[in-house]
This record gives C-alpha cells, structure tokens and sequence, in this order.
C-alpha cells in the first residue's frame, strides 16, 4: 500500500465554515488569483484582497509562492524543496504539508478536486 | 493670482490660503485654484462619503454653510462660497481635505499624520485621533527637530526608492508655550490641543531637499496590556498600519487598486522601518518617551 500522507484542514473562508479539506501529496494546489504578492527583503508580503487580510512569508515561503506560479502538487514541492534546501525528507514533507496548510486555511492557495 | 508650493506641486490660487507659505511662479502649475460654478450634487455619483461624492475623476466636498468644492483631475479644485462664508474659513479646506483628496486622485502615498525632520531625516508620526500625534510632533520639535508636514504627510520615492517626506508647504502651527503646559492640562483633563497657543512659523525644512523617512511610529496610549515602549511591526502589520494611517483611507481604497497600494506600502517599508510607539497616559513622562523615540530613531540612521 503507498505511503498516504492525509491531513485535513478546517477551511477559515466566510462561508465554508466547519469544511474541512483532506490534502494529500497528490493533490494539486493553485495561487488564489486575487491574492496581491509583494516581495520585501527577503521575505515576502501578500494581501488576501476578499478577506482584507495581510500576511508574510519567509524565506522558504516565498520560494514555494514563487513554485506555485504554476498549479503543482504537494509532492512536486516537497521534492524540489527537498533538492533545494538541507533539510531531511520527513522534515521537509511536515513543514511543506503545515505551511500549505496555513496557505489553505487562510484562502491564499486553493485545492483542486 | 497667488502662488504656492503644497507638498510637492504647484499651486496657482485665486484664493489666498491663509498659513500656506508662498512659492515662486517657476513653471507650469500642477494645480489651479479658481473660484466658480460647483453643483450641490453629481448627477451619478459612484461613492458617496460623508459630505463628500465622486464621478470618475471629480469629487465634490460640500461644507454646510461654509463652501462647495469641486476636485477634478487631480488638477484643479474649484470653489464656490456659500452666501456670507468667509474665504479664510474656506481656504482651511482647500489646504486639507481638498488637496488631500486631489493627492489620492494623483495617487500619491498620503498619510495622516505629523512629519518631523532633523539632519535630512525624517520620521512620520501617526495615530488615531487623540493619540497624541501632534503633541509628540511639536514636542520634538522643542527637541531640536524641525516640523515637515502635518496632517498631510505626501511620501515620495527617489528613482532608486529613497523615500521622502514632501514639505506640507503650510506655516505650521507651532504650539510654543504648551509643552511645559502638558503637565498641567493632562492633570486637569482637558483636551491639551485646545489649550494650546497657536503661532505661525515658517519651517527650515522649505528649503533644498525634502527630507528621507527613516520609519513611521503609530502612536497609541498604553493601558493593559500594551506596555510603553517602542517595538517594530510585523510585515503585515505594517501594512495593515499604512492602510489605516492613510490620508481618508476609504477614498484612497476606492480611488486606487490593491496592487497599487501593496506596492506603494511595501516600497516604503524597503527602506524605512515600522514601528509602534506605546506611551505612557500621563503627560508627566512624555519627556522620557521623546527621549527615548529621539534615541530609537537615532539607532535606525546609518
């Protein structure tokens, strides 16, 4: 049986109170068009412009943002990540997975089905 | 017809703007000031704020009893006075919500707050009303620092993004006698603002170049469980603090796109810094907070 790496998370979004998304290493996720991206040093700035919301990234966050210019899976930035940074391959799937989570929860990334 | 030079642009005036300092005709204006016809309403406005509506590239700000003025294009504002108003009462709007409005339809990075320089640098007070923005200005300024704007502070970028705070161009209201006042009016209660001595002075800072922003401070009072101190924002705190702290943020929100702002904000906070500034209530300390903002600000300079 694959290794399945299932994780759900509440979905924060006026209206899609209490849906939950199950993410998995497979699934694609794709920028919010309507998410306004700055970077500032070396980190980075967006603006979640239906929610009026504003957030940062690091350094790392900013790398995966600039990933998924084009519509990729959890996998396909797990692996590049791990290509990229020294980092371990159980680390970087946990911290890739937590942080696309947050992206989700606060409507900046979507899944798709 | 009278000229005047406000917070970067040239201002020929029919009206005289009484406390704006004077500037040379040198070259073609980018604002004229006329007296004229202005409509009680627009016929379709798209917004409409309290006394105020815009169409497209026009506003129009009624002031009951007092004037009407029409702001168009970021070019021109034209004044009609209602019967028996004064031009000096009239002309304190020209000086702020009309040129602030035009500045947002120019799209200049407006914000609401006092601007104090020292050195050719200069730092951006901000804060909600009664906050203490103007008292901590004017205090500074006992200090040694010199006034920039207030009120309306325009900050412009170099083209290799040095920001500036452009001079207000007004004759600022200096509040000399109030300072060793503080103490007194804090313990009576009152509104110290008022009590204040008002007197005319034209800045230095008029001449040679406006100054660079080192960081903009957002003022607030303590009480639990914010502590006094100074403490840096966060990315997008400061962002969120650029977008509260601008000059009537919901016209400039309707006036521009949030790509435009995020850019502006974000090319501010490239080289200057963000921070909150929590003082004491009590008046009696106000020395120690400006002695420890002048020290803060002196750490940000290279």
């Amino acid at each position: 049986m694959p290794r399945a790496c299932e994780r759900s998370f509440p979905l924060l979004r006026a209206g899609a109170l209490g849906v939950t998304v199950t993410m998995t290493l497979d699934t694609v996720l794709r920028r919010d068009p309507d998410i306004v991206y700055a970077p500032l040093g070396d980190d980075g700035v967006m603006l979640n412009i239906d929610a009026g919301s504003y957030h940062s990234l690091n350094q790392v966050g900013v790398r995966i943002w600039d990933l998924l210019e084009t519509p990729r899976t959890a996998r396909a930035l797990r692996d590049q990540l791990l290509a990229e940074f020294e980092v371990g391959e159980s680390d970087c799937e946990a911290a890739t997975l937590d942080f696309l989570g947050k992206l989700l929860e606060r409507g900046l990334i979507h899944a798709e089905a | 017809m009278r000229h005047y030079r406000f917070s970067g642009l040239l201002v020929t005036s029919e009206m005289e703007l009484t406390g704006a300092l004077a500037g040379a005709p040198d070259g073609a204006p980018d604002v004229a000031i006329r007296f004229g016809e202005v409509p009680r309403a627009l016929p379709n406005p798209s917004e409409t704020g309290p006394a105020w509506a815009r169409e497209g590239d026009t506003i129009l700000l009624c002031v009951p009893n007092l004037a009407r003025f029409l702001i168009s294009d970021g070019n021109a504002i034209t004044v009609a006075l209602e019967d028996g108003a004064s031009a000096r009462d009239a002309s304190g709007f020209v000086l702020g919500s009309s040129l602030g409005m035009l500045l947002h339809q120019r799209g200049a990075f407006v914000l609401h707050g006092s601007a104090v320089a020292m050195n050719g640098r200069a730092i951006i007070v901000c804060g909600r009303s009664g906050a203490g923005k103007s008292t901590t200005a004017a205090a500074l300024c006992q200090k040694g620092c010199s006034f920039v704007a207030d009120d309306v502070c325009v900050v412009s970028l170099d083209a290799d993004g040095t920001p500036r705070v452009l001079p207000d161009g007004r004759q600022l209201k200096l509040w000399q006698q109030s300072i060793d006042q503080l103490d007194l009016e804090a313990r009576r209660g009152g509104v110290v603002r008022e009590a204040f001595d008002k007197y005319f002075v034209a800045p230095d800072t008029m001449a040679g170049e406006p100054p660079v922003l080192d960081a903009i401070y957002q003022l607030r009072k303590s009480r639990p469980p914010f502590e006094d101190g100074i403490e840096p924002l966060a990315p997008p705190d400061a962002l969120r603090m650029l977008q509260a702290e601008a000059y009537r943020p919901m016209l400039r929100q309707r006036l521009s796109t949030p790509q435009h702002r995020v850019a502006q904000s974000v090319a501010l906070l490239r080289h200057a810094g963000a921070y909150m500034l929590t003082r004491p209530l009590d008046f009696a300390r106000l020395d120690a907070t400006l002695d420890g903002l002048l020290e803060h600000w002196r750490g940000l300079r290279p």
